[in-house]
């Protein structure tokens, strides 16, 4: 399939996918993704695609961040979590998703 | 590559505003450093992220919305001392730029919610030669240069050339030098210029140990209020200053530019000599990088 239409199809559903894992439990961006890769092929993605989604839904305030500094390391890790606002756009996100997909296999099956 | 080089180098070539790549760069240390703890080798995190080049690129396209960012480049395969022999970054918006300086825009808007590209947002050109806006390299060439020999508008090297440069030989407007410094406003242990400061100093302001000029302040001292009736003063003040050979050497040679320059009708010659070879050359140093970054375009094209 066209590369770009896979891209697009990413694009709309990964906000819902990685607040959903967020509202589970705080993550860093390495478990994001490893998880995101552990859940399925078609939703694999990498670090390249991941930051500007959780950069863009920090800037919304459907994230926040807090920073553990480990006595072994010497870096401190960033951990994402998600908030009330998340919460219910993603609620919201998801049903629209699901009509969406409720309609789109209605046409695609020959349902009236 | 390192962990630190990897970070360097996908920020470098991702164009984000300087905010955004700084919280880019706390997250890719948080993740590698993850990485690295959960068992995982720095080959096998590059591996698994990509090259530099094409994260910084999937990167640039997810903030901006724009797949293309805004440069092209050539790097040669052939490589010197673990340099690319030839290593080009060009902005593709180059000819706006020194508007958009003056207009006093932060950055080219080209779409999406960071869509806006700060000016000095382009990746380091580094090679044996090595040419952009910001260029390191044996011989750089660029409007930030570092290198051995470095020609720009802030250039720094052994041999430097620029608005503002520095260095251990260096000419420029404002020209910083461990040893000779020439232009307007120059500092060094050899300097001539409008404003000279040195051990040796020759210029209208001259400070130094060793000083001639029209204002000077320093030890040995020669001032001089009309250079061509004093000319034959000075060239006995120099003779019998008992200043080491380079500072000798250095004033005699300024003697021969004095010289050059008193008839400006026998050094026209050398004038449009020197003008001609300057323009042939920055003529060859365009088409030959361009010639090279459309050979670039049309592999990538195939």
């Amino acid at each position: 399939m066209n590369e770009n239409i896979i891209k697009q199809f990413k694009k709309g559903v990964l906000d819902i996918v990685i607040l959903k894992l967020l509202s589970q439990q705080e993550m860093y961006g390495y478990e994001l993704v490893s998880e995101l890769n552990r859940r399925g092929e078609s939703l694999n993605i990498k670090e390249g695609t991941l930051y500007p989604i959780l950069y863009r839904l920090e800037d919304e305030g459907l994230v926040e961040t807090r920073w553990e500094q480990a006595a072994s390391r010497s870096k401190p890790k960033k951990y994402y979590k998600v908030t009330e606002k998340g919460i219910e756009a993603m609620t919201e996100a998801y049903s629209q998703w699901k009509a969406i997909a409720r309609d789109i296999t209605n046409i695609m099956e020959g349902t009236p | 590559m390192n962990a630190k080089q990897y970070i360097r180098e996908i920020i470098q070539r991702s164009c984000l505003p300087p905010g955004e790549r700084k919280r880019l760069r706390r997250d890719l240390e948080s993740d590698i450093e993850a990485a690295l703890e959960r068992g995982e080798r720095i080959e096998q995190v590059i591996e698994r992220m990509g090259e530099p080049d094409k994260i910084a690129e999937e990167l640039f396209e997810n903030y901006t919305n724009s797949s293309e960012r805004p440069f092209r480049e050539y790097k040669s395969k052939r490589t010197l001392f673990g340099l690319p022999l030839v290593h080009i970054i060009r902005s593709n918006y180059a000819a706006a730029v020194p508007l958009m300086r003056v207009a006093g825009a932060r950055g080219i808007s080209i779409g999406g919610r960071y869509g806006r590209v700060p000016l000095g947002s382009l990746p380091v050109a580094t090679g044996i030669f090595a040419f952009g806006p910001k260029a390191k390299g044996i011989i750089s060439i660029g409007n930030l240069s570092a290198g051995i020999i470095s020609i720009g508008n802030i250039s720094a090297g052994v041999f430097s050339l620029g608005n503002i440069s520095a260095g251990i030989f260096t000419i420029g407007n404002i020209a910083l030098a461990v040893l000779v410094s020439l232009g307007n406003i120059v500092a060094g242990a050899l300097s001539a210029g409008n404003i000279a400061l040195g051990y040796g100093a020759i210029g209208n302001v001259a400070l130094g140990e060793y000083a001639i000029g029209n204002v000077v302040y320093g030890v040995s001292t020669f001032k001089i209020s009309n250079l061509y009736s004093q000319l034959e003063a000075a060239r006995q003040f120099i003779k019998g200053l008992g200043a080491p050979a380079p500072i000798r050497a250095f004033f005699g040679l300024a003697d021969r530019i004095v010289m050059a320059l008193r008839d400006p009708g026998s050094a026209l010659p050398y004038k449009i000599a020197f003008v001609l070879v300057l323009i042939a050359a920055i003529w060859a140093i365009y088409a030959a990088t361009n010639r090279l970054l459309r050979q670039k375009d049309k592999t990538d094209e195939r």
